[in-house]
Parts: structure tokens; sequence; C-alpha cells
């Protein structure tokens, strides 16, 4: 619709248009620019980090850093700890928050607006207060050093609840689900069917920030893990960063190969968000 | 008048059948929900009026002493003005700017040019927070750092980003801006694309311009998706904590001036001085402050959909 | 229709049954940590024991809150391995902030590592609970017998008993940039506080507009935790002054709101003022390593990480001690009373005391050995980088961390308010008596805390 009717605009539209772009380009770059910085970071020796001004790239390109990086700690090992466990999450916080999300948003029983403030009410507690007794239930049930601690309390999520709820007062019409009991479709099939199909820009959408958290949590895989083969890419990352000799070129390089999964990830489920939307474009 | 039997009898069987399908489907999740989340928060709250050490659990009931205490604390009131400036400005730029980004993404620039924008804005919610804040860190550095060699392009002086109080917290408001412009963009983007593109034709059939579009379809059919986006920002906001910490880290003795914020001190006490109940009634304050806040926000928009 | 909906949500909710009952079923048979063993943890080990670990297969996991030791405790683990070859190792480290967390949480739960690595001051309230077994009755007379510098004895001693087995220590020591001593017409190196002072004040360089670029002496100024004061601290100790005093009946009260106190705090401030240092220009050993200081304290950590980031400064640099006084902590290795295999935790603790296992440390990551009666000779001809750790005056005193509990809090908030101080220089430097009064408010801080805690005395 845009390009036909932007044929027919008068010069000074797409003047306008060209301003716009340009101007959403160059704040783009700058959003880049710290991730760019770290790269090129990554690709310099200790002795040029500190040059002032600073140059955009290295006078001396090398890989040293990232040879190091991998030598010196099993990233690879961590990076595959990190998909499974992001995947398991990803999987489950999918599940929960889509069929909670949904019943609380379309259903009116009992206790429907408690229970959904008590969800919001519990995201605001930060994780540092609950997390020792959360801690302390996970020793109860012996999963202290177990995969399945670490799973469990990324099982669930609270935005994520939250997150599908407001989706669903958007995006699923009351009158499409009457339409659909009046066909004879039941109240499963609807949600476990037809309900996800309407959901599925949301559901990507929150498929990568959970797969994010999984990937970015730290201080939950270092209270519960003990043995560093079972470390998580985050976790393992710290041993980098935090160390007390801080070899920012060395730092960088293994932060640039902690965040490529999550960038190519995003380039896959950013091509999975358009498709949803073609699909409800359908719907609409 | 009708008794409330009768009222229960009048419910109709399609109404139970359908809340037989709630209690089927939401039951597990609500159970692993108290399980991992409302039972470990309440344990936590009931810290709150205690004499609490780790290893010293209960040790004296204090009731309502260590609120009181608090209130006193000279570290927890900076944090809470620290904390409370941070929100208030993060959350107001990220989300008008999130807000542009998104109406502009949605309908205007679209395609595969839409589409490489919409990468770029969202890649820093992808990096990992610690190395990103070194990152910053450098970029903010007086000397060496290219924040002041690009001011300078302009012939602005070099400013003091890390070590001067108030322009330690515009360091740390700017980094989490950029931290969560792009999450909060994606996620209006979803509301704004799911709607119906049919209002949308409709609207420009009968001449309404694209702002008066933006402000009667949009704007109130995005209510619950903002109201989301809002009182999350909000919420993460309160609990900033890792670029704080990062951005005044010890260990290279980078002139950083810790903006002291909440869950920093809540830290700090629990793990440092292993106080938890002292930190724990802290941590309900912040739950109070943010809750308050939240019940605000949902009053606002409720108001301003209807 | 009915029967399909009623299939589909029987799957689900069995599919989430399962999720939710494999947190329960896999409880039973897997207790993580072997019960509580207060019994085995006493000291049955025979001092040479060559079966300490029997022969079954063991997994010793060595938990340590600074990374860079990590190949050191894996090394070690490696030789052990020759002599216990059913013995396997797992080395745990994070940051210190990570690590004083995790052990929060895992030494009071029974799920800590077989050696836990940290100072006898951080695990004092552990001990208080019985979470950490005694030393084994030899490993106990080797610690006291004089191998050890009598600080580092003091330092370990808690509850009239001695806990862990010291392993490296966090001394200070001056880094001077020494071509930057000969440009300035400076020939001696640094050894009383007036050197310090004066040199600082020609080492330091403006530019035109009067902006500092580099500082005469990188004082510590800013930063979380506790370290701005333990550097505030560190250069009282050169006056024979303290942080807070210990009266002759064990209680303990502020004193660096005394004159002495006042004159550091005081040069301090002038140094920002006169432009000797400055808050906008790097601090510490990244300002050494990139020539933006001509001098610092540090620990001897530094010295490998300029061969790492600025190995162009070696060889243009020396060390040399503080001029009369020092603080001293000290790492030691602990096993908790819940370890699994006491035994053959002490064991390959003993291990880690051999001379070459404390060579190790100090050539891998530049921490100092804790041991006293090392033959450091050869080393020193080495790597005279040390000068400064190795070699202290005559008469050099060693200040412990006193061994209350709250003295990390003291010290926190005493940091907290220098840094605040600090920030205000233009309007203190030259009012001593804005400072005393600020000293003062301070104090009675650091008084009332101790008070809290029963251990205040005049």
């Amino acid at each position: 619709m845009t390009q036909v009717r932007r044929h027919r605009r008068p010069l000074k539209d797409r003047i306008l248009y060209g301003v716009v772009v340009l101007l959403l380009l160059a704040g783009g770059l700058i959003m880049i620019f710290p991730i760019f910085w770290l790269f090129s970071t990554s690709l310099r020796l200790a002795p040029e980090l500190n040059v002032v001004p600073p140059h955009l790239l290295p006078d001396h390109w090398t890989l040293a850093n990232f040879e190091k990086a991998f030598t010196k700690a099993p990233l690879l090992g961590y990076m595959w700890n990190s998909i499974v466990f992001a995947t398991v999450s990803t999987v489950f916080i999918l599940l929960t928050s889509t069929v909670a999300g949904y019943i609380f948003a379309k259903f009116k029983f009992p206790g429907n607006n408690a229970l959904f403030m008590l969800v919001l009410a519990t995201a605001i507690v930060p994780f540092e207060i609950y997390m020792v007794p959360l801690f302390l239930q996970m020793k109860t049930l012996g999963l202290i050093d177990k995969p399945l601690g670490l799973f469990l309390p990324f099982l669930v999520m609270s935005y994520g609840i939250f997150f599908m709820r407001q989706n669903t007062q958007t995006s699923v019409p009351d009158e499409l689900l009457d339409a659909a009991r009046i066909d004879g479709m039941g109240e499963a099939r609807i949600m476990l069917l037809m309900v996800p199909r309407l959901l599925a820009p949301a559901m990507s959408a929150l498929a990568i920030l959970a797969f994010i958290q999984a990937w970015t949590a730290f201080i939950w895989p270092l209270l519960i893990l003990n043995n560093p083969k079972s470390f998580p890419m985050e976790l393992g990352l710290s041993q980098f960063a935090n160390s007390f000799s801080v070899d920012f070129g060395l730092v960088s390089a293994a932060a640039v190969v902690a965040m490529a999964p999550t960038l190519i990830a995003f380039l896959f489920l950013r091509r999975r968000i358009v498709d949803g939307i073609t699909l409800t474009g359908l719907k609409g | 008048m009708r008794s409330p039997l009768a009222a229960v009898r009048s419910v109709p069987r399609r109404t139970w059948v359908r809340y037989r399908f709630v209690a089927l489907f939401l039951t597990p999740i609500m159970a692993l929900y108290i399980y991992l989340r409302i039972l470990p928060t309440a344990q936590a709250f009931l810290m709150s009026f205690y004499k609490w050490e780790l290893i010293k659990p209960a040790e004296k009931f204090l009731g309502l002493e260590n609120y009181a205490n608090l209130l006193k604390d000279n570290n927890f009131r900076q944090a809470f003005f620290n904390t409370t400036v941070f929100a208030v400005v993060t959350t107001i730029i990220s989300v008008l700017l999130a807000m542009v980004l998104a109406a502009v993404l949605a309908r205007y620039v679209r395609g595969r040019l839409g589409g490489f924008l919409e990468l770029l804005y969202f890649a820093p919610v992808l990096v990992p927070m610690v190395p990103v804040t070194l990152g910053w860190r450098e970029i903010f550095n007086y000397n060496h750092g290219v924040l002041n060699a690009a001011l300078g392009v302009f012939g602005i002086a070099k400013q003091p980003w890390l070590s001067d109080p108030t322009m330690a917290l515009a360091a740390v408001v700017i980094l989490s801006v950029w931290k969560q412009v792009g999450y909060n963009m994606i996620i209006l983007l979803v509301g704004m694309r799911a709607i119906p593109i049919i209002f949308h034709e409709a609207a420009s059939v009968d001449g309404a311009s694209a702002w008066q579009q933006f402000r009667k379809i949009t704007m109130p059919l995005l209510a619950p998706v903002t109201l989301f986006v809002v009182v999350i920002t909000t919420i993460s906001a309160y609990n900033v904590f890792t670029q704080v910490y990062v951005l005044a880290s010890d260990v290279q003795g980078a002139p950083g001036k810790l903006v002291r914020v909440l869950v920093y001190d809540i830290f700090e006490n629990g793990f440092r001085f292993f106080k938890m109940g002292y930190a724990a009634s802290e941590a309900v304050y912040l739950f109070m402050i943010i809750m308050v806040l939240t019940i605000i926000q949902f009053r606002f928009l409720r108001g301003s959909q209807s | 229709m009915i029967s399909t909906n009623r299939m589909k949500g029987l799957v689900l909710l069995a599919s989430l049954a399962i999720a939710v009952g494999a947190c329960g079923s896999s409880a039973t048979p897997a207790p993580t940590a072997a019960p509580t063993a207060a019994v085995t943890a006493a000291p049955t080990a025979a001092p040479t024991e060559a079966n300490a670990c029997g022969t079954d297969p063991i997994t010793l996991n060595i938990w340590g809150g600074y990374p860079e030791n990590d190949p050191v405790w894996t090394a070690a683990g490696a030789s052990f391995k020759k002599t216990h070859p059913n013995v396997d190792f797992t080395v745990f480290s994070t940051d210190l902030r990570g690590f004083e967390q995790k052990l929060t949480t895992a030494l009071p739960s029974n799920t800590a590592g077989d050696v836990v690595i940290r100072t006898t001051n951080f695990l004092a309230r552990f001990i208080d609970q019985g979470l950490l077994a005694p030393l084994p009755d030899d490993l106990k007379a080797a610690v006291t017998a004089g191998g050890y510098n009598p600080a580092v004895v003091q330092d370990g001693a808690y509850a009239n008993n001695q806990w862990g087995v010291p392993l490296f220590t966090g001394g200070t020591a001056v880094y001077y940039n020494t071509d930057m001593y000969t440009a300035a017409g400076i020939t001696a190196a640094p050894t009383s506080m007036d050197d310090l002072i004066a040199n600082a004040a020609k080492l330091a360089v403006k530019d035109a507009s009067g902006a500092v670029t580099r500082s005469g002496w990188s004082l510590r100024i800013s930063g979380q935790g506790s370290g701005v004061a333990e550097k505030f601290w560190i250069l009282l100790l050169q006056s024979g002054k303290t942080l807070i005093r210990e009266t002759a009946d064990g209680k303990w009260h502020a004193e660096y709101n005394g004159p002495e106190g006042v004159k550091l705090f005081q040069m301090y401030v002038d140094f920002l003022k006169n432009g000797i240092d400055s808050p906008n220009i790097d601090h510490d050993a990244k300002a050494f390593e990139t020539l933006a200081t001509a001098q610092f304290l540090r620990e001897s950590w530094v010295i490998p990480e300029i061969v790492t980031n600025a190995p162009t400064l070696v060889g243009h640099y020396s060390t040399v001690a503080p001029p009369v006084a020092d603080i001293l902590t000290v790492e030691s290795a602990f096993v908790p009373t819940a370890a699994a295999n006491p035994a053959c935790s002490w064991e390959f603790v003993r291990f880690l005391r051999a001379q070459e296992q404390q060579l190790s440390l100090v050539s891998t990551s530049g921490w100092l050995p804790a041991r006293s009666d090392l033959d450091l000779t050869a080393f020193l001809a080495a790597n005279p980088t040390f000068t400064g750790f190795l070699k202290r005056p005559d008469g050099f005193q060693l200040t412990v961390t006193p061994p209350i509990a709250e003295f990390d809090e003291i010290e926190t908030k005493i940091a907290t308010h220098l840094v605040d101080g600090y920030a205000d220089f233009a309007n203190l430097s030259g009012s001593p008596d804005k400072i005393q009064t600020l000293l003062n408010t301070w104090a009675t801080e650091t008084n009332d805390i101790l008070k809290a805690a029963g251990h205040y005395g005049e």
C-alpha cells in the first residue's frame, strides 16, 4: 500500500521520506557503535587499547585474542550448555506464558484479577531478594549442581504471562473466539490451534526475550552450579570479564563469541516475526 | 431477590465448561509459579520483620524496626533518590523514543530497509550486559573515550562522564536507554502490526492524516501493549544494578563515581553486611514503590483508553 | 469433538506433570552433599599418610575468588594426581563479589566445595556456626611453627584456634615510573611519605589549559566497596595511626578522625585542588600502564598484568615497600565440615604448602606466597620488580584486619564517605576545621556500628 502511494506522492513527501531514513540510519549506527567497538577491540592487542584519540579500526589486525580465548576457556562447551539451557527455557516459557496469558485475558472466573495481580506483583521483586529462599528450596529437592536445578526457575516468566495477556487483548478478537465456539470448536482446540496463529508475532518476540534471558542469566547459574563443565556462557564469560587482570582485548573477544549466537538466532527469528505478521495480515 | 444458591444454579452450563477448562490448564502453571516465585518471595518478605542472617535465620523478631531504621539510613535515602530519578528519566526517554521508532517502522519505512533498521536498533538488547558495560566505560572515558572525542568534533568540551555525580547518573541513563529502547520498540512494533490494516485503510479513505490515524486508531488499540512497555521499563529501571556496578567497578580504578541505587544497596546490606532482614525490608520498600507506580500507570492508561 | 479436546488437554497436562514430577522424583535418590559430618572432619588424618584419599574415585572441588589463580590450582591438581590417581579436580572461581555471594548461600546449606580459599576474617561468621573444620593437628603445628610471618598467624587466629592454611597474601608496594623520575631529576626511590608527596608535585603534568594530563600520584578517590578506605588506611598507617584502634580490653574505637587522619585527608583534597591528581583522568593500574600517572600503590598482581597490557613499560618502572607499614590480607585454604572427603581435602592442602606450589602462585598470577621460610633468591634475581613486595625495611609493621564481623561494614561506609568527601575537594581544601567536623561525623557512625555489635570501647 505504501509503495503504491509513494509513486503518486509529490517530491516534498519523497524528500521527507529520505530525511527520515537518513535520521534512522544515523541513529542505528549510533546504536550498533558500542557493539562495533567490542568487535574492533577484540581484534587488537593490549598496547593499542588506550590510544588517544582512539582509532576506529585496529592498526594491527590480529586474531590472537580469539585464539587465546578459546585456549583459555572451553568456550564451545559453555556455548553448548547455554544453547540447551536457553532452548528448554524458551519452549517452556512460551507454553506457560501463552496458556496463562490467554486465560487471564479471555476468561472470567473467580480470582482472575487477584491471580493476575499476584503475577504482576511478583514480577516486581528483584531476583536478588528471593533467590536465597529459592536456592534453599532447590537444595531440599536435591537439585544443587543439577541441570534441572538450573532450569526449573526458568520455566515460567512473570513478564511473559503479562506480555501474552496484553497481546491477547489486542490481537485476539472476542468475535473470532465466539465464531469458533459456534462452529463447535472446543476451548482446548481454540487455545492450542487457533490462538497461537493470532499470537505468532508476540510469541516470536517472547521467544527471543526468553532466549536472551536464559542466555544472559548470571546470578542463578552462579549459585546453583559448581562444576565449570556445566557453566553456561555468561558465567564462563565472567571468569574473563571479572578477573582481576582485565585484558580488555581478550574480554572483548570472549564477549563477541558470547553474543554471536544470539545475533544469529535473532536473524532467524526475525524472519519468523515477518511470517507471523503476514499470517495475521491475511486473517485481518 | 434470589438466593446465592439460586445464583450459582443459574450460571449456565457453558460457563461451568469454561471454569473446568481454566482449572485444567491454569492450575499446573500456577502451581509451578507459586512454588518457584511466590513461595520464595513470601519467605523473603517474612525476613523483613526479623534480624535475619543467612546463617542465623530468624534471630530476633523486630516488627517494623528494620523499616524505621531504613528511613534514617543515608545510603538508603540516596539510593532511593538516585533510583527514582534514573527510573523516571529512563522510562520516559526510552518509551517515547521506542514509540516514534515503532510508528515509523510499522507503516512508513518498511521492506528490507525497515528490517535492517529494526535489526540495528534491536541489536543492543542481544548483547550481554557485563562486557558491553565495560565497553561503554571505555567510551565514556574522559581522556581517550570515543564520546568525548565525538563531542570535540562539535566543539563541545570534554565531560567528566564517570567522575561527576550528576554526569555519572546521566551516563547510566544513556547506557540503559541504549540497551532498553530496542526491546520497547520491538514490542510496540508487534502490537502495531497486529492492528488490522483495514482500520487504517478505512481511515485513509475517509481522509484522515497519518497523525490522526496514529492518534485515533493506533494509540487506543495499542494501549494494553503500551501499558506493558511502560510498566516493565519502570520495573526494570527500578531494578537497575549491573550497569551501575560495572561502571564504578573497583578493578581498574577507572574514575567511576558509584551511583548508589536501591538494588546495589540491597545487595550490599544482604550479601556484604549479611543483614538479610534489613535488605529484605529495603526490597519491600522497593516493591511498594513499583506497585504503586504500576497501579497508577494502569489507571492512567485505562482512563485514556476509554 | 469434545473427546479430542479432552485428549489434548490431558496431553498438555501430562507433559506439565512430568516436568513437575521430574523435579520431585529426582530429589529423593540424589542427595548432593554428604550429610553434615562434623565427626569425620575431626583431625584424624596422620601427617604423611599416603592413602588419605583412599582408592575410590574422588572429585575435589576447589573454590576460590581470584580467577587468575585457576591455572595454579589446576596445575597443582594435576601433579597431585600423579601420586593419587583416583583423585580428580574441578576448579570453581568467579569475581570476589560473586564468590562471597556463593559462599554465603552454599556454606550454610552444606553445598560448598571441598577446599575453599578465602580470608579468615570473611569466613569467621561461618566458623561461628561450625561450618568450617578446624585444622588437623599436623597442619596447625606447621602453621604456628614459625614458617609464617607472625602477622599471618595472628590474622588466621580465630576463636582460639587456627582454621585455614595460609596460601597467599596481598601486600602493597609503591610502583613508580623510573623514566619519569629521571626526567624530573629524582634519583632515589621514595622511602617516606614526604618523598612521595614532594615527588608527586614534581611529577604531575598539566596541559596548556591547566587540565591535568598526568598525575604525580594516582590516589584512590573513587570506586565501590571498601577499596577507597583501604588505601586511605594504608597511608594512615605510615603515620602510626589506624582506622579503628583496639583497646587494652579488646574493644575498638575510631581513630581516623585524629590529627593524622585530618592531615591525610587534607593531602588528598589538596592534591585534587592543586592538580597533582584529578578526578577526570584514569587512575590506578590502568593509569600507570598508560603513562597517565607516575606513581601509585597497589598489590603485586599488577606486575604480570603490565607484562600483558603494557609490555613496553617493563624495565621502566620499579617497586618499593611503603615507608613503614602495610596492611596484610591472607587468603587461606579451608575445608567445610560438610566436605565429602575431609582427609583427602586436607591432604591436598598439605600439598599446596610445598615450595614448588607457593612459587607457582607468584610466578603465575603475581600473588605473594604466604610462607616466609621460602628461598626466593633465585626468583627475586629473575624478577627484580617484586623487590618492593618481598624486601621490606627493618621494623616494617604489618597490620591485620580487625577480627570483628562488622569491620567490612565500617570500612565500606568510610569508603562511601571518603568518595563523597574527595568529590567536594574544592570546598574542603584548605579548611582543616571543616575536615575535622566531617571526619568526626563519620567516626560517630563507626562507633555506633561498634556499639551495636557490643565491640565499642574508649
